[in-house]
């Protein structure tokens, strides 16, 4: 086990190296960072007193040498925009994104695991098809279009919640739902399905036949089953919401996480607060996939720890 | 799955009626293809169908609604724009993006993937361990923000979508076709075209390839909708298709600055986008029943046990 954990903290230092010479041959290399921060109508000299200020003039190697330094001490230079270290202000926005992706999260969980197992109960029937149709409306509706559905309805139509911003419970609601929906519509998918699959195991069968009641055959033992794919889709999904689903959410509700950041560093082509908010997140992705690897293994006593 | 684990298949598969009326008789896979059907239908002939010119700005037709709505007309169906636009032109229009785009990426994405998955599949060993480690930390980096940052640096634009579209899903193809040829390896056919001395070009094409036309397709159905998605998020927060192009995920972003004022703005065109993804996932859904036998078996063997249960 203490084996297993080391390999996969190896694998997971891998992933987080090569996200950042990634975010680095992207930001140096194939864009221009000079012309991106500058005003079109800055002059040569312009260029190279910011070259020179962000080390760009010196070899290509010994920059990356300096940013992988570092990167590693969580240094990613002062924001343009905000003129103060790019990780303070990402650790600022950190907090705000959690309580959004967690709450979301939490939501489409569980409620995703709830009408997987009732639709997998009685396979074919309405109350299945129905939830199956539920499942596929919340992977195929865009994000961002429902939230600004939703905005218009319950925000500027019945005035139930604000539009936008952060502050309140209220504010939590309409963002931490669309951000579970697609959660949600994965889940449902994926236990009903190893469900089905597990009801039809021969242990749940001779269960059936000792006269235990269908309930206790479908939480104690077909969910126990069914349970580790629905995890594994869980930590999916959680690293999905994080690297992408707060960054829409986020933009539609001007929730001020790291996803609406990451949007304002764009718009102000502050290239160091963006790779600021990427590398913490692949540092934060790449937690939660250990998290779910180790998780699985533990959960699961067919799988062997190499 | 084995040579005899199909051949035990066999035994419960349910007598077959072709996969094409299995489609047609499933409600939900039928509203795919008609959505599928229209969606390059309208794209194909978006000139014949639309209209009125998309482009085309009337400043004293701004902000109409549409025919629903109070003061709604039918020369304007959908209603108009802020910049008197016509919005059902417009939708129509936009399918071509959400055709083309999805067209290139997963076309790109999928030839590469399979190459690379067919490749470790068949070589093993170390080439193997080494492709496949690549694609494990690929599948760990936080795609939609790696996407955002790379499009924000190199400038937005639909080759640039597409290739930053197809970076984020080649591993998909890459990792189920090594699966599948590492079970297609297993069986007893491959072994004997292997003792009996054909090349592994031969054995590749003429014995393994087979086996993954099927699960490739569906992956490709599903991954278009996936794109489809990306692409009208990656537009919406303004870092895809660029006006004067047209796209649905971008007339929505247009549309938020009138959110209280002209609500149409938003819902249409992003019903378009909602519909389209709805009905290629559900046929998806279908095709993927289709597409495996253990899939088609398992649900002939719950409606065998399970009462009341039939496909659907």
């Amino acid at each position: 086990m203490g084996r297993y954990v080391l390999k996969r903290l190896i694998q997971a230092a891998l992933v987080v190296v090569s996200v950042t010479v990634v975010v680095f041959v992207v930001t140096r290399l194939i864009g221009d960072p000079v012309a991106v921060m500058l005003p079109l109508e800055a002059t040569d000299e312009n260029r190279a007193v910011l070259e020179a200020q962000l080390g760009l003039d010196r070899p290509i190697l010994v920059q990356l040498g300096d940013y992988m330094a570092d990167a590693v001490r969580f240094d990613f230079g002062d924001s343009l925009w905000q003129r103060r270290p790019a990780i303070d202000i990402v650790m600022e926005r950190l907090p705000p994104t959690m309580v959004l992706v967690l709450s979301g999260f939490v939501l489409g969980l569980l409620l995703g695991a709830v009408i997987g197992v009732v639709a997998a109960i009685r396979p074919g029937r309405w109350m299945d098809r129905l939830f199956v149709l539920l499942g596929v409306l919340g992977i195929s509706l865009p994000q961002f279009w429902i939230g600004l559905v939703l905005i218009v309805f319950f925000s500027v139509g019945l005035g139930w919640f604000p539009t936008s911003g952060s502050g309140s419970l209220r504010h939590l609601v309409l963002p931490a739902v669309v951000l579970a929906l697609p959660i949600l519509g994965r889940i449902a998918l994926v236990t009903r399905s190893s469900m089905i699959d597990e009801l039809n195991t021969p242990h749940v069968k001779d269960a059936t036949a000792r006269g235990l009641s269908r309930a206790r055959i479908v939480v104690a033992h077909a969910f126990r089953g069914a349970g580790i794919a629905t995890i594994t889709v869980a930590g999916w999904e959680l690293v999905g919401a994080l690297a992408g689903g707060a960054v829409v959410v986020e933009t539609v509700y001007a929730w001020p996480g790291i996803g609406f950041t990451a949007m304002q560093a764009i718009e102000r082509h502050d290239i160091i607060l963006l790779q600021g908010v990427v590398l913490v997140i692949a540092v934060i992705v790449v937690t939660i996939n250990i998290l779910v690897d180790v998780t699985y293994t533990l959960l699961d006593p067919r799988v062997k720890f190499d | 799955m084995s040579a005899t684990g199909s051949t035990d298949h066999q035994l419960v598969r349910p007598p077959s009626h072709g996969w094409i009326k299995a489609v047609l008789q499933d409600p939900s896979a039928l509203f795919g293809v008609v959505v599928l059907v229209m969606l390059v239908g309208v794209a194909l002939f978006a000139p014949w169908i639309a209209p009125l010119d998309p482009t085309k700005q009337d400043l004293g037709a701004r902000l109409l609604p549409p025919f629903y709505a109070d003061g709604g007309s039918f020369e304007h169906i959908l209603g108009t724009d802020q910049l008197g636009r016509d919005v059902f032109s417009r939708i129509i229009h936009g399918s071509r993006i959400s055709l083309t785009i999805p067209l290139v990426s997963v076309t790109l994405a999928g030839v590469f993937g399979t190459a690379v998955g067919l490749l470790a599949g068949y070589r093993g060993g170390r080439t193997d361990t080494i492709i496949m480690r690549i694609v494990d930390t690929l599948f760990s980096f936080p795609g939609l923000l790696l996407a955002l940052t790379i499009l924000a640096v190199v400038g937005p634009g639909f080759w640039t979508l597409a290739i930053v579209l197809s970076l984020r899903i080649w591993m998909v193809f890459a990792r189920i076709t090594r699966g599948l040829v590492l079970s297609a390896r297993e069986a007893e056919y491959v072994d004997a075209a292997e003792l009996i001395g054909a090349s592994p070009a031969r054995i590749m094409l003429r014995h393994i390839a087979p086996n993954l036309t099927a699960p490739l397709s569906t992956l490709a159905v599903i991954e278009a909708a996936h794109v489809i998605l990306s692409e009208a998020a990656l537009s919406f927060l303004g870092l895809g298709i660029q006006s004067p192009q047209i796209s649905w995920g971008l007339d929505v972003a247009i549309g938020r600055q009138y959110v209280f004022s002209a609500p149409w703005l938003i819902l249409l065109p992003g019903a378009a986008i909602a519909i389209s993804v709805l009905g290629i996932n559900l046929l998806a859904g279908r095709l993927r029943i289709a597409a495996d036998p253990q899939e088609s078996a398992k649900r002939f063997a719950a409606a065998a046990t399970v009462p009341g249960a039939q496909s659907g």
